[in-house]
Order: C-alpha cells, then sequence, then structure tokens
C-alpha cells in the first residue's frame, strides 16, 4: 500500500558549495571525524591576508573545547562545518546561541545520507536512519521518516506509519 | 490583510525638544491605547486643507505605556508639507488620526551587544529601545550624531541617565563620529541599528562590509517617507477610471484620495504591503524593498514612494 506523503515539505536543508569568507578574520574548520577532503581544499585555499586559520576535530556538537573556540570568536569570524547532518546543525544551534550570525556559519554537504528521526509520540532520537518506515529506538513505533527537518534538534520529523492500521505497514523505502 | 481601525487621538502635549523638532503626546479620546513593541511607528493622518497626509512617526514613549504615545516631528521645509503641518497647523487639543502601531526595526534580542546610531531625529525609535534596554539589563551603547542648531532632543537627558553608554556628536560643535573606531573590536554577537538619513545608514554598512562584519547585524530604519516628483497620470484598468499624481503627492495617496483602498504599514518603501502590478508605463523605482530583478521586470511598484518615469502608468487594479 502506498501511504500519504508528506515529503512535499520544503524544511530539508539544501546544501551548496561553501566559498571562503576573504574579509573575516579568523576562519574556523571544524569536522566531526578526520577532515574531508573537500575541506581540507577549502583550508589549504585560505590564505587569510591579516587573519589567522584554525582547523580542529571534534567528535561530540557539544564538546567543552569546541564551546571555548567559539566563545573567543570574533564578530568577522568565519566557521566552516564538516561531518553528519545532526552534527553540522547541532554545532550550528550553538553558534547561534553564541551569537554568531547565520551567514557567519557555513555548512559543508553532510558526509552521510544517514538521518536522525524525531518521533512525535516519544521524542526520542533515533540514528543512522536510511529507510523509511524505521523503528522508534524509544517507542518501538514504526515511523514515518519526512522531509521536515528541526534545525534545533538537527532531526527529521516522523511519526507512526499508517496509524490507521498500523499492522499494514507500507513497504520499505530509501530516504535521500 | 484586513483593515485595521484607526485610533482617534488627542494631542495633550507639544514641546520644542530641539530647534526644529517639535514632541507630541497622544491620548486616545477613549479607552486605552495598546502597548507596543520597541522601534514601533504609527501612521498619523493629517487633514490639510488642500490634501491629506499620512505620515509614519516612530513612537518613543516608554512600550509599555498605553495611557499615552509620544512622536517627534523634525520640521522638513523642503518636504511635501506634512511635517509642516504638524509644526503650524497641529494646536494642543487637537484631535488626529493614527494607525495601530506597526513594527519594522524591531531590536533583534538575540544580539549580546547592541549599537545605536541614531542621527537627528533618528533617536526616536531608539528612545523606545532604551527602557526595555535598561530592564533587561542588556549591554548597549548609543551613538547620537546631530546639529545642535537645529536637532539634538533629549541629548541632555540622554547622556545625564546612561552616562559612559551615551556618545553625543553635535556637529554644530565640530565634533565627529568615528564610526569605523566605533564598530571595531566589537564582540561576537554585537549588533548594529541606524536610524537617520540615509548618508549614515550608508556609512555605517560601508564600514560593516569593509571589516567583515555580517550584514545580518546590521539593521537601519530610514525617515525618509515619499519625495516629490514629476506629475503623472495612472489608470486602474479593472476599475476603469485615471487619476492624476501631483508633484507632491505620492501614487499611494493619490489612489487613496479616489478610495482606492491599498494595505500599507511603512510608507517609505519598505515593508512591501503596498505592491502594485503594473501593466502599462515605465516605473522609477524609489523603494528599498522590491528586488533588482523585480525592479527591472517593470511588473510591479511601491506606490507608496515610486512613481512613473514617465507621464503614465497603467495599473492591475
Amino acid at each position: 500500500m502506498q501511504t500519504e506523503q508528506l515529503n512535499g515539505v520544503a524544511s530539508k536543508p539544501a546544501y551548496g558549495p561553501v566559498e571562503l569568507n576573504p574579509k573575516s578574520s579568523f576562519h574556523l574548520f571544524v569536522a566531526e571525524q578526520l577532515l574531508p577532503k573537500a575541506m581540507e581544499c577549502l583550508y589549504d585555499a585560505c590564505q587569510p591576508n591579516e587573519g589567522r586559520k584554525e582547523k580542529a576535530v571534534v567528535e561530540d556538537a557539544s564538546d567543552p573545547e569546541l564551546r571555548n573556540l567559539l566563545a573567543t570568536f570574533p564578530l568577522n569570524g568565519t566557521l566552516y562545518l564538516a561531518g553528519t547532518e545532526p552534527f553540522l546543525w547541532r554545532v550550528a544551534s550553538h553558534a547561534r546561541a553564541l551569537g554568531l550570525c547565520p551567514e557567519q556559519i557555513r555548512l559543508m554537504a553532510p558526509v552521510t545520507r544517514e538521518r536522525h528521526l524525531f518521533c512525535c509520540h516519544c521524542h526520542t532520537i533515533t540514528e543512522g536512519v536510511t529507510y523509511s518506515p524505521y523503528a522508534c529506538s524509544g517507542c518501538g513505533a514504526m515511523l514515518e521518516v519526512t522531509d521536515h527537518f528541526s534545525r534545533l534538534h538537527g532531526a527529521y520529523f516522523s511519526f507512526q506509519a499508517n496509524a490507521e492500521d498500523s499492522a499494514d505497514m507500507p513497504e520499505q523505502r530509501e530516504v535521500n | 490583510m484586513s483593515t485595521i481601525d484607526q485610533i482617534d487621538v488627542k494631542v495633550v502635549a507639544i514641546e520644542q525638544v530641539a530647534p526644529m523638532i517639535k514632541a507630541f503626546t497622544l491620548e486616545p479620546l477613549k479607552g486605552e491605547l495598546t502597548p507596543f513593541s520597541a522601534g514601533a511607528h504609527v501612521v498619523v493622518e493629517m487633514d490639510g486643507s488642500e490634501q491629506r497626509y499620512r505620515n509614519a512617526y516612530s513612537l518613543m514613549s516608554d512600550p509599555n505605556d498605553n495611557r499615552q504615545y509620544q512622536i517627534a516631528v523634525r520640521l522638513q521645509e523642503t518636504s511635501r508639507g506634512g511635517s509642516i503641518y504638524m509644526h503650524d497647523q497641529v494646536a494642543l487639543g487637537d484631535e488626529l488620526k493614527i494607525s495601530p502601531p506597526a513594527n519594522l526595526f524591531a531590536p533583534a534580542w538575540r544580539a549580546k551587544k547592541h549599537i545605536l546610531f541614531a542621527g537627528g531625529v533618528g533617536i526616536t525609535p531608539f528612545l523606545s529601545y532604551l527602557p526595555l534596554f535598561k530592564q533587561r539589563e542588556v549591554e548597549f551603547e548609543l551613538h547620537y550624531l546631530f546639529r545642535s542648531h537645529q536637532t539634538g532632543a533629549y541629548s541632555a537627558e540622554l547622556a545625564a541617565e546612561f552616562g559612559d553608554q551615551c556618545c553625543c556628536y553635535d556637529a554644530d560643535q565640530g565634533k565627529r563620529c568615528d564610526i569605523a573606531e566605533v564598530m571595531s573590536g566589537q564582540p561576537l554577537g554585537t549588533h548594529f541599528y541606524i536610524c537617520g538619513p540615509e548618508s549614515l545608514i550608508e556609512a555605517v554598512r560601508a564600514t560593516a562590509e569593509e571589516m567583515g562584519i555580517p550584514a545580518s547585524a546590521i539593521h537601519w530604519e530610514e525617515f525618509a517617507g515619499a519625495k516629490p516628483g514629476l506629475p503623472f497620470k495612472v489608470e486602474l484598468s479593472r476599475q476603469g477610471i485615471e487619476l492624476d499624481v501631483a508633484a507632491d503627492s505620492s501614487l499611494l495617496e493619490a489612489l487613496e484620495g479616489a478610495e482606492v483602498d491599498i494595505p500599507n504599514l511603512c510608507r517609505a518603501g519598505v515593508c512591501g504591503q503596498c505592491v502594485c502590478n503594473v501593466t502599462e508605463g515605465e516605473v522609477e523605482h524609489r523603494d528599498s524593498y522590491l528586488s533588482d530583478t523585480e525592479k527591472q521586470s517593470g511588473q510591479v511598484i511601491m506606490p507608496c514612494v515610486s512613481r512613473a518615469a514617465g507621464g503614465r502608468l497603467v495599473l492591475d487594479i
């Protein structure tokens, strides 16, 4: 059977090519794991005249060291981020809270297409999702994955698939 | 957009607060006024003998005070007459109509620090920011540029109340503001606000651009409304009528004069409410709302400030 698609929602982020900001006095490159090649290229291409540049690998988006780096960030600095989508948006959210403007935060396309799902029933976040429907790691409900993305949670909204008759599950499909 | 009723108010105080600026205190004829958000303005309607003026003025009283509103009007002798009417015709006890408050210049409350640049009568929206800044204990600096022979209202009071947080620059005493110096070395999360003449807005924006300060940290409000131009004719194709737009009248005023209701908030080419579709004729765009592509398309006009480039326009109204 075919469930109704809610995937017309346009909040799924689009990632364009990332450019350096030549006016910045500080360029901070942060990756979740090893710096991906695209970010290494960007880092090498960054030749600030008077400013400085720095790169860091931070596995946890809430790492206190990252927060310290951001706390001394100048008003005209630029933050470049690489990693999984939830990582990108969690770091971006911390950065916003510290006062960075949206255009100071430049996100490279996520390194995997795995999603975090936010379950609207139990509010648990399920990681590493590539299929819909997918079992919630909190309440076990088979969740329909939408393209409605929360920048705050770094996760996609999801809800009980075929709620009228949850015994009749739609066929699994890949989500991109 | 629904039309919200105008509010009838009475002028309960008029004060000359600078050589060219009068402050008006307005109280509702009945009931209470609504509280407003810092940076809000109202549109004041004035029935002149020859024409009706509608000018937007920032509310400068405490946003939580619902007993009265205060506005300040700078006399613009070369303008189309609204400010002259306010200065010469409006007397204590007179009744006026105002729109409910609307806000296109609210503080960015996520900011860690606020830096305000006020030019002359551009101090008015910031006067409504200050009580809230004080109440919320946020960090701010006020840089107030004026000419004491003309403007500079409340400069002494502000300096006395806010001390080091308020810097006054009186050009008539040769004091200049070094904008680059004010803007350099400010911490992450600083937002900048400008209210004043276009030259001041441009100077701050250019400095920000030069220093690499993010554009979304710069907020401004121009107090220039419609400027006069050449007279032209406008045809309303759906209504099948033709109107004359006089040199010192805006297209929006001409439409209002013919009882054609056009939603509007700012009357200064900023908010985008009054956009109209153009089917014929060249437009002289004077707004800061439409994108360059929209302007080039020639299919839309902001009638509050923009005019016909030729003698005639046809609007799809």
